[in-house]
């Protein structure tokens, strides 16, 4: 840099100091001569007096908010309804509003060893008052520098006492907890939710987020099932383990107008207050989850389909006479009748060939698009997020078809032929099944006509009256069913002993095609035959005689109406029926 | 039956130290900051059991009981210090500064974080807030300069004074404590304005506080995050006001009772920022509106004596200390009102805190040194009474 810039730079910044400094003593200047002036706004005790009369005023304003806070403030008292808790969930009830599951106040414990006198003493009192309370948590706790939280989910006798040990130690802070008040009762259609408010299984888990949205409404979630008709299905169910030791049982009721369903139970089920101390296996609701061969029960979707297509009418006829053949495979008759049966016929003795010879002439194509119209080609309609997936044969050949007719080849879950049955029961429209109350109209859609299925209506109360279905029948109910008997694959092979017996009923048969009426579906997995069903373990004496005692006793709390009938001894066979079991092709 | 003579502790003949100063201080003012340390360590005993207990201390009064030394030691600054003369004022409050920026220049090296800002200085157990201490000291000596510029003696008292503004403010805004800024500088503010700025400027200083406000909205995160909470409280998170609010209804007009309170279980801050609130919950709107008559007793009262003193320094300082003191207190309460955005501030003489215990009896001390009823410091009437006069 030059001599001469940094002349000019040095004078500038000269320049700049002295107007700078000039500036400063102008204001201070000016800043003197207004004090000398002595003009009365400019008076110190004036501005003072001021400041002053400004604090005053903000003072008094303070003392007036202090109040309103105070007095006319928003309290969180208990004046006040408390907010659910973020894991709130709503009551569940049943369609009576009976408690179903609600959240309680329960208590958690914690321990300040701090503030023990005896920590020996504290032990001993705790562990008898609490035998449930984890030693190896409670040492923990003991030796602790702070308070610890030791278990929780006490009730108000636990809490109570505890705290009338008297051990200043101990304190207790509320908490949430889910409660089952009907234990077992329909435990897998209510399922259970965690301790965090998560629904985890059934309709506390289908149903989480309408749950907890109505917790914040404060509204409980009304179910369909009607806990009676669900306590006599269970009781019957349980007469069917006794009896016949299956692996499972499972039973369905629904509305087959409206699709609700009034009851549903998977035994063995299991207590949903405990749900984690009780064998996995229990956890199964395998009305829903698990998928079966039903077997012959299968033929109401076959004959349906032919009275709905035309392929059939009620004076059909169908040549029983010799086995059928397909390809290399024979079908045959169990207790074949061996001769030309008329529809009816097929249906009441339950013709394998007669019904195979039915689905042949419908077609694959047709068969399969009444299957999928009736739901059973995909996992049943319902909330539950349990439904299972069925297992579909991979072509639908002549051979499928014969077999699928019957109810072979083709494995799909209760619940979906439930649904199934109802919608060729209720008039022809399929409705989804739903385990939530219904007050509106039920949506449905048409598969079949009213017409057909008035004749279906008429097949199953004859399969009651002259067929395999006779143990179903309830005095005076008027009761239509269809047994089913299908031998399980069990390594690649039908195994002849190895049955997944079911029953299929609907009650009442009579009246108008549209009016309001009832499917009960049984299945039982694997039923042992005992001395009292003369070594039978089929559909006909296993299901069927509990689906008549369960529409026995469900039909007044429905409000079905008995008619006047002959004696009910009079209908009773001591033989047993002709009844098929399918056969099916792998 | 015979009347014993009860000599008085201070004959008015006394002449001693302790004797001038007794008949000298404002007693009413000395009687209304002892109610108010007293209270302070009062309600230290129902709040410290919560506050230990929330981060784990074993002694539920360890609050309570640093809160009463603190007390004392506050107690103790403001009779020593009240007993100083005008120039003692000066000097005192020019150490004190000196000391206090040195050290806030240090903070960054020596200081000690917490809760996002360096704002303490870690002496044995105690933290120390050196700024608490500066703020007093500023004022006193802007009044200072201000009443030298206005004497015509060379003084640029103008300059001084806004440089000591800007070193402080600067230092304040490096912590960053945008709260102590906004107080001193309404304090300076004040006492700018008191000491008689011609009401043109007022408009040009009113702007430049704007534009400054505006500026720390931008750059300060956190500054900006309590507003939108305050303009929009339905989506923030208002936990501590909301809290509050509570606990003043539930108060109610006499309060849940002594240590029935549950909202000191909900707020962190409650034994500091918020004990105003936990004070409400527990003896009622009775008990609050005592204590904002107690504030308002000492500025009213600490600013009218000031407007009664002869000489501008005096006047301009005392008046800007009990400013400083009234906003403070104003400040706390109006957030515990919510009537203004959260702002960190602690209730003077009440909150639980040894730096803003000990800086308030600084201020005080100061305040009441001033005030004090010295010859010539009042005008007729108002002045230095010998025996038998009356007193105010």
């Amino acid at each position: 840099m030059r001599p001469a810039e940094l002349n000019a730079l040095r004078a500038n910044a000269a320049t700049a100091k002295a107007w700078l400094v000039e500036g400063v003593w102008k204001v201070e200047h000016a800043f003197e001569r207004s004090k000398a002036q002595g003009r009365v706004v400019d008076d110190t005790r004036l501005r003072i007096c001021f400041v002053m009369a400004l604090f005053g005023m903000a003072f008094v304003t303070l003392g007036i908010e202090a109040g309103r806070a105070a007095l006319l403030g928003k309290a969180g008292g208990p004046e006040e309804a408390a907010a659910p808790p973020p894991g709130a969930r709503a009551d569940l009830v049943d369609r009576e509003g009976r408690l179903l599951a609600v959240d309680l106040v329960h208590y958690g414990l914690y321990l300040d060893p701090r503030a023990s006198w005896n920590i020996k003493e504290t032990r001993a009192k705790l562990m008898a008052a609490l035998p449930n309370l984890s030693r190896e948590r409670l040492e923990k706790a003991l030796r602790s520098d702070r308070r610890e939280y030791l278990i929780g989910a006490l009730t108000p006798s636990e809490r109570e006492r505890v705290h009338d040990l008297g051990l200043p130690e101990l304190s207790f802070e509320e908490e949430e907890r889910r409660v089952y008040p009907v234990g077992e009762s329909a435990s897998h259609l209510i399922g259970f939710a965690d301790s965090g408010g998560h629904g985890l299984a059934g309709a506390e888990s289908a149903l989480d987020p309408e749950v907890r949205e109505a917790a914040a409404a404060g509204k409980p979630v009304a179910l369909a099932i009607d806990l009676r008709v669900q306590a006599a299905l269970e009781d019957e169910l349980r007469g069917i383990m006794r009896l016949h030791t299956p692996i499972s049982a499972t039973g369905i009721v629904t509305n087959a107008r409206t699709g609700e369903v009034l009851a549903l139970a998977s035994l063995p089920d299991f207590n949903p207050n405990t749900a984690g101390q009780s064998p996995p296996a229990n956890l199964v609701n395998h009305a829903a989850a698990s998928v079966y061969e039903m077997g012959s029960t299968f033929k109401i979707f076959t004959f349906a389909l032919g009275l709905d297509s035309g392929v059939a009418n009620v004076n059909s006829t169908f040549d029983a006479s010799e086995p059928l053949k397909i390809g290399d495979r024979t079908i045959h008759d169990y207790h074949g009748v061996n001769r030309v049966m008329s529809l009816e016929d097929v249906f009441i003795h339950s013709s394998n060939i007669g019904t195979a010879k039915l689905g042949l002439r419908a077609g694959g194509e047709r068969l399969k698009r009444y299957f999928d119209a009736f739901g059973l080609l995909a996992p049943a309609r319902v909330e539950l997020s349990e439904s299972a997936r069925p297992i579909l044969p991979r072509t639908w050949n002549e051979d499928v078809v014969a077999s699928a007719s019957f109810g072979a080849a083709i494995s799909v879950s209760p619940l979906a032929v439930a649904g199934g049955v109802g919608a060729v029961m209720n008039g022809g429209n399929y409705v989804p099944l739903t385990i939530l109350r219904q007050d509106g109209a039920p949506k449905g859609r048409r598969v079949i006509s009213p017409e057909a299925s008035r004749a279906m209506l008429d097949l199953m109360r004859a399969n009651v009256l002259r067929g395999t279905g006779t143990k179903a029948d309830a005095p005076g109910l008027r009761v239509g069913g269809k047994t089913g008997s299908a031998e399980k694959v069990i390594g690649g092979r039908y195994e002849r002993s190895k049955l997944v017996s079911s029953f299929a009923a609907v009650f009442p048969t009579d009246g108008p095609v549209d009016a309001t009426r009832y499917v009960v579906l049984i299945t039982v997995d694997e039923p042992k035959g005992v001395k009292e069903t003369f070594g039978f373990a089929t559909g006909g004496w296993t299901a069927a005689p509990a689906a008549g005692r369960v529409i026995d006793r469900i039909a007044p709390f429905l409000g079905v109406r008995r008619t006047p009938t002959a004696p009910f001894a009079a209908q009773r066979q001591a033989a047993a029926p002709a009844e098929e079991v399918s056969e099916g092709t792998l | 039956m015979t009347l014993t003579y009860q000599p008085h502790a201070f004959a008015r003949t006394d002449r001693s130290r302790l004797g001038v100063w007794w008949w000298t201080t404002d007693r009413l003012l000395l009687t209304a900051v002892a109610v108010l340390i007293a209270l302070g360590v009062t309600l230290s005993f129902g709040s410290s059991p919560a506050a230990a207990a929330r981060i784990g201390l074993h002694d539920p009064f360890h609050f309570a009981i640093r809160q009463c030394v603190y007390g004392v030691a506050g107690a103790a600054i403001l009779l020593a210090v009240s007993m100083c003369s005008p120039k003692g004022v000066r000097r005192l409050s020019f150490f004190i500064y000196v000391v206090a920026i040195v050290i806030m220049m240090a903070l960054p090296v020596l200081g000690h974080s917490a809760k996002g800002a360096t704002r303490w200085l870690q002496l044995g157990g105690f933290s120390l807030q050196p700024s608490e201490f500066m703020k007093p000291a500023l004022i006193v000596l802007a009044a200072w300069m201000f009443s030298e510029g206005q004497k015509g003696e060379g003084v640029p008292g103008v300059f001084i004074a806004f440089c000591l503004w800007a070193l402080s403010v600067g230092l304040l805004l490096a912590e960053p404590d945008v709260g102590q800024t906004v107080l001193i500088t309404v304090a300076f503010g004040a006492a700018f304005f008191m000491a008689g700025v011609p009401f043109a400027w007022i408009v040009g200083l009113g702007g430049a506080a704007v534009v400054g406000m505006t500026a720390i909205y931008f750059t300060f995160g956190h500054v900006a995050a309590r507003v939108h909470k305050f303009l929009s409280p339905d989506t923030a998170d208002t936990h501590q006001i909301d809290r509050a609010a509570e606990a003043i209804a539930a108060g109610g007009f006499l309060g849940r009772g002594p240590g029935e309170g549950v909202m000191k279980r909900h707020v962190p801050d409650l034994h500091t920022d918020f004990i105003y609130s936990a004070a409400a919950e527990e003896y009622g709107l009775v008990f609050s509106l005592l204590l904002i008559s107690l504030f308002a007793f000492v500025v009213v009262r600490g600013l009218y004596r000031a407007m009664k003193l002869t000489d501008p320094f005096e006047q301009v300082a005392s008046a800007g200390l009990f400013v400083l003191v009234g906003q403070q207190a104003f400040i706390n309460v109006a957030v515990n009102l919510n009537m203004i955005p959260t702002k960190g501030m602690t209730l003077p003489f009440i909150s639980y805190g040894g730096s803003s215990m000990l800086a308030m009896g600084l201020t005080l001390g100061l305040a009441l040194a001033l005030t004090s009823r010295r010859p010539g410091a009042y005008s007729q009437g108002d002045g230095y009474a010998p025996a038998g006069a009356g007193l105010t």
